[in-house]
């Protein structure tokens, strides 16, 4: 029942539309239809597809521009370098020679400058 | 600016943690860690935090030693967290140098350290014998 009435309600809905379309003026009508062409042009031309050339935009919108961010970039991968270098002097090279140190035979006096 | 922005939180982000970081209690050990850093007890609680990572690494490694191993790194250990930084990085660089040494000549090191503490501890030894012994208690006379 419900859906019969959704039916009939939208056919008519769709007859009246057509009928007050058709007592427009015609150059109403005809500067809808150059609106919703260009509408759809306008959809179609921002509908991204991936390429390679996206890539290289994106890249583009990261990379610094300005001298500033060109410094900011560089402090930070400096910070970046110098916190990889402390990390990799605490290596276990590092704590096996120390280990080594703490339990060579020889007394740890003879390696340490006091 | 933005990314001058994002760098300058980030450096601050890498160094606030290691200087402000809370040492780690002596409770929060856990029982092997406590039986191998027993020497360091006493000073545990003043230790940096970057030292008391580096170590704990260490201690993780202790249960896999021999005995004399183990006395000889409980006996350095609280001499060994003493030093600085530079101190412990300048004996590492030593004792890496030493063992690129040919066997020969570490042996010949070996025995000439070992002779120098014979002579050290007989010289203690004949100090110590040497020297009066200053009597406890208040003399009477005037």
């Amino acid at each position: 029942m419900n859906k019969d009435t959704h039916n009939i309600n939208h056919r008519r809905i769709a007859e009246l539309l057509n009928r007050s379309a058709g007592q427009l003026d015609p150059q109403i009508v005809a500067s809808l239809h150059q609106a919703s062409a260009a509408a759809l042009q306008k959809q179609g031309a921002h509908q991204h597809a991936f390429s390679l050339s996206t890539i290289g935009h994106r890249a583009h919108k990261i990379m610094p521009h300005s001298a500033n961010q060109w410094l900011a970039t560089t402090v930070l991968l400096a910070a970046i370098a110098f916190s990889i270098a402390d990390y990799l002097q605490q290596s276990p090279d590092q704590h096996n020679l120390d280990i080594d140190i703490l339990t060579d035979e020889l007394p740890i006096e003879v390696f340490v400058d006091q | 600016m933005k990314i001058l922005f994002i760098a300058l939180t980030l450096l601050c982000g890498l160094n606030v943690p290691q200087a402000s970081a809370a040492p780690t209690p002596w409770q929060k050990l856990t029982p092997a860690e406590q039986v191998a850093l027993a020497p360091l007890y006493p000073q545990w609680q003043n230790l940096p935090e970057t030292q008391q990572n580096n170590l704990r690494r260490l201690a993780q490694r202790y249960h896999n030693l021999d005995a004399n191993a183990k006395r000889r790194f409980l006996t350095r250990l609280a001499t060994w967290a003493q030093l600085t930084p530079a101190q412990r990085q300048a004996a590492r660089e030593k004792y890496h140098a030493f063992n690129k040494l040919p066997h020969e000549k570490r042996e010949q090191v070996k025995q000439i350290i070992k002779q120098n503490q014979i002579m050290k501890s007989q010289e203690a030894v004949s100090a110590a014998a040497s020297t009066p012994v200053s009597s406890p208690l208040p003399s009477d006379q005037p």
